[in-house]
């Protein structure tokens, strides 16, 4: 293991967010078990009380995960000169596959994970019979099992790195081999208009209906969500868009920083859209219903403009 | 639109209560302006190493016997397919003297005209010649055209004469190398004639392969590996300090949860009345928490601020600590924007987790006990 | 329009129970002036609490126009008193470090309304108080008497139907306590519901329609 500052300061912050989702979970759990229909007012004071204890750690925890993205990736830079042979990220994660990988994705999804929750909770409380209260709670040690789980990989590939040499992200990826991949690669040109067109159809369908389900919301942002994954996918895109083939994500959202806000802002939101969406009983909630559909639209609304700045980006710079 | 209210209104409480608002500041604002001048002097040495890095060629090769430096031929490498061009390098350490007094540093004699570093002012030199960073001419209160003496392989002093002046964007160099013609550098450091320290060669990095597959005696340092090298030397330090830093953090954060956690009767009354007034619980924890927050982000940027103007000042005590004590190479001021980020990242983050949980106290009182508490 | 049935409240100090009201059931028309008696301790501040939303009963039902409060979660209740309720304290509990005005705009803030916003609507207020020339001093530099009229004020911003008074003229000399009688009086002819403690006896224009005293945790 390599330690310097970012490292000391990485695990510090990682800490926190741990200390911040185990005593929320457990707290979660604790009154998720103990509700009753049937409770005294001191009774249900405690309660809320309680949850409102949960509820400020979930948005701290919120906001130290997003903390956390950014600083993940700083400290693993910072770590590149003492690897030898590692010129990127990619190089760095050679070192303990898969869990490095899976390390990375987990932390970039479990924010959305927790801006779930948050919305649940936000249209929980629009109702005075707290429709989803015990199913916020019960799905916070979850949360906060994927938060030690995430800790404890983040442990586990930074005490793998080590002055050790490994191969560049030269050696991952290679040149698209001829065969099916190629096939498609030639007609890339033909394909990508149609996927964008589909996606189009569907955003202009859920748009015109004249009061747009929030299920239909949710499947148009579910197919943007697919697309922005294939246009990020370090060996799909390059295939689909005539991207440049060693353009792996991590160089894409170093050498763009348009790309990285955009994708942020698109997985988002686009995330917004589907959880809204996918809520069950909504109708029976108006309040809640109401505001779901609202967000439903505010994420539809910034995830498209999000992966619609990434594909802008790589349709000029092809 | 509620949320900017709400931190108007967080503003406004720092300000009425600014006794209990400095006595967490001051310390916040001290730990964060050590921690940001340590960080300040770490990056800019950390920029001067890739500074340093850039004057350096695609590939050194140096010839290694039971892991140490040997004098090599560069002849070597001549039937290499694919090197561009290749120049002899010889350097070592010697002593200067001048009117100022006597300092170490590292003579570099390069084959060929073009020298390693560009010159801003004067020539290249030649024989008896040397070329010094800016650095070391002030502190060594030299001019082009003045006479320098260097103390020999024999212990003989030689006389040169300083014929220009290379930038100082790399400090290091600047303050250390003296650039002369290889053979004057030869007769110095008193290697024999057709013998080098190494060579620089000019070639793809594959071509490295190649050399050390043809030459196994030879080793073969890429620019990136020795870029690599050089932040990792400076880069070493900042984990050990963090280490300390951060047990002064904690310190703080004690500090703010005891103070957080001591409340006064009035703000009992105060939240109770708000309560009164229709304010949700959830508002008052946001109040109060950005409360911590304006608190924090004052006595970081401050403290940044500060850490700044310390290390442009000379930073007395860090420098001995990060530089060593004898060296005279100026302390570099450099703050990245991921620096940055991770200051007010390490500085707010731990400080809203230990607001936290006095702030829910505080705010789920009941308010009819609130407001009379006494 | 305000009903309660059967409420009792218990303080717990520890193992210590401490009955406050026992057994309390009350109904308290739209437009009513009801004022509520009883030696100090008796609990009087506990029942306007409790009638306030302010504190749950241990036991018993509340309701206010026609809707059960006991059992709301305590953001619903929140946002009830801010529509509903206006508070005015025996002891004025204004926010020291604010001027009149913007004591009188802090109901406002959870509805997100910049501070111009809050003055604008605020001044009004303090304008009806005779207080417009102190609007912009520091509460701390006011007399008890302003400061109870900014009180009213700050009860008055969002309109309630309902305003409660714990010993609103209690803690002010003889002329400021008419003054304060004369506005809440004017405000119960206006259609407000007042709901009033005192300890001694209401003087001026402020006369009950239902005068109820409380002793031993026990309305009668």
């Amino acid at each position: 293991m390599i330690v310097n500052g970012l490292v000391v300061s990485y695990f510090l912050i990682s800490l926190l967010s741990v200390v911040v989702i185990l005593p929320a979970s457990l707290l979660a759990l604790y009154v998720g078990l103990r509700r009753r229909a049937e409770r005294s007012c001191e009774e249900q004071s405690r309660e809320e009380n309680r949850a409102y204890l949960v509820i400020s750690l979930l948005w701290l925890g919120f906001l130290v995960r997003l903390l956390l993205i950014p600083l993940w990736f700083l400290t693993l830079q910072s770590l590149i000169s003492s690897v030898p042979g590692a010129m990127c990220l990619a190089g760095l994660h050679l070192l303990d596959l898969p869990v490095s990988y899976v390390d990375t994705l987990l932390k970039l999804f479990l924010p959305l994970l927790y801006l779930y929750w948050l919305v649940l909770d936000a249209l929980d409380r629009r109702e005075p019979s707290q429709p989803f209260f015990r199913l916020k709670l019960i799905l916070l040690p979850a949360l906060a099992l994927l938060t030690l789980a995430e800790a404890g990989m983040d442990f586990h590939f930074l005490m793998h790195i080590e002055p050790s040499v490994v191969g560049c992200c030269t050696s991952i990826f290679d040149l698209p081999s001829n065969g099916l991949l190629s096939a498609i690669r030639q007609n890339a040109s033909s394909f990508l208009p149609l996927l964008l067109q589909s996606m189009a159809i569907l955003l202009l369908g859920s748009a015109l209906l004249r009061r747009p389900t929030s299920r239909a919301v949710a499947l148009a942002a579910a197919v943007a969500l697919a697309g922005l994954l294939l246009t990020l996918h370090t060996q799909v895109a390059p295939r689909l868009l005539e991207a440049p083939f060693h353009q792996c994500v991590f160089c894409l959202w170093q050498s763009f920083p348009d790309v990285t806000v955009a994708s942020t802002l698109a997985m988002t939101g686009l995330w917004l859209a589907i959880t809204c969406g996918v809520l069950p009983r909504l109708d029976a909630y108006p309040e809640a219903g109401r505001l779901a559909r609202r967000l439903g639209w505010l994420g539809l609304a910034l995830g498209v403009a999000g992966v619609s700045e990434v594909l802008v980006r790589f349709a000029t710079s092809r | 639109m509620k949320h900017w209210v709400l931190w108007s209104i967080a503003l406004r409480n720092v300000a009425r209560f600014w006794r209990r608002s400095l006595s967490l500041a001051i310390p916040l604002f001290v730990v964060m302006a050590l921690a940001a001048g340590m960080s300040a002097v770490h990056d800019g040495l950390l920029e001067d190493a890739r500074a340093s890095a850039e004057g350096l060629p695609p590939l050194t090769v140096r010839r290694l016997l039971a892991g140490r430096m040997v004098p090599m031929r560069p002849g070597a490498l001549v039937e290499i397919e694919g090197i561009r061009q290749q120049r002899a390098r010889i350097w070592g350490q010697v002593e200067l003297f001048t009117n100022a007094g006597r300092r170490t540093c590292t003579l570099v004699g390069l084959e060929g005209q073009s020298p390693v570093q560009p010159i801003v002012q004067g020539r290249a030199p030649g024989p008896r010649e040397v070329v010094v960073g800016k650095i070391l001419a002030t502190q060594a209160g030299v001019r082009p055209g003045e006479k320098l003496a260097l103390i020999d392989a024999k212990g003989v002093a030689a006389e040169f004469r300083l014929v220009g002046l290379f930038s100082d964007r790399s400090r290091l160099w600047s303050s250390d190398l003296i650039l002369t013609d290889l053979e004057s550098a030869r007769a110095v450091l008193g290697y024999d004639p057709g013998t080098c320290t190494d060579v620089w060669v000019d070639a793809d990095e594959e071509v490295g392969t190649t050399i050390e597959v043809m030459h196994p005696e030879l080793t073969v340092l890429t620019r990136a590996a020795q870029r690599d090298k050089l932040e990792a030397t400076y880069g070493g330090r900042a984990g050990v300090f963090q280490l300390m830093w951060l047990i002064l953090l904690l310190t703080v954060l004690l500090l703010a949860w005891a103070q957080a956690s001591s409340i006064s009767l009035e703000m009992h009354r105060e939240v109770g009345v708000l309560k009164a007034l229709g304010w949700p619980t959830l508002d008052i924890i946001e109040v109060k928490m950005l409360e911590a927050l304006v608190v924090g982000l004052a006595a970081v940027a401050s403290g940044v601020l500060a850490g700044l103007a310390f290390v442009l000042l000379g930073a007395p005590i860090l420098r001995g600590y990060m530089l060593g004590g004898t060296t005279p190479f100026p302390v570099p001021c450099h703050l990245g924007v991921g620096s940055l980020f991770v200051l007010f990242a390490i500085g707010l983050a731990p400080l809203c987790g230990a607001t936290i949980f006095p702030a829910w106290r505080l705010a789920t009182l009941e308010p009819d006990r609130a407001i009379r508490s006494q | 329009m305000v009903i309660l049935e059967s409420v009792s409240k218990v303080f717990r100090q520890g193992r210590e129970e401490v009955p406050a009201l026992s057994d309390v059931s009350l109904r308290i028309e739209k437009g009513e002036c009801v004022t509520i008696k009883g030696p100090s301790g008796c609990g009087k501040s506990t029942l306007l609490g409790i009638i306030g939303t302010l504190a749950r009963p241990t036991r018993g039902e509340v309701s206010l126009d026609g809707t059960r409060v006991t059992g709301l979660p305590e953001h619903f209740l929140c946002d009830l008193r801010r529509r509903k309720i206006g508070f005015v304290f025996q002891h004025f509990h204004l926010l020291r470090g604010y001027s009149a005005l913007e004591n009188v705009g802090l109901p406002l803030v959870p509805q997100g309304l910049r501070e111009a916003e809050r003055n604008r609507r605020a001044m009004p207020l303090l304008e009806a108080m005779g207080l417009e020339s102190r609007a912009h001093f520091p509460i701390h530099h006011l007399s008890g008497g302003e400061q109870q009229r900014v009180a009213i004020a700050r009860a008055l911003v969002l309109s309630p139907e309902l305003l409660i008074a714990d010993e609103p003229i209690s803690n002010v000399d003889a002329d400021n306590a008419a003054l304060i009688g004369n506005v809440l009086a004017k405000l119960n002819r206006e259609g407000k519901t007042l709901i009033f403690t005192t300890h001694i006896e209401p003087t001026g224009a402020l006369t009950p329609t239902s005068t109820y005293t409380l002793a031993g945790g026990r309305l009668t």
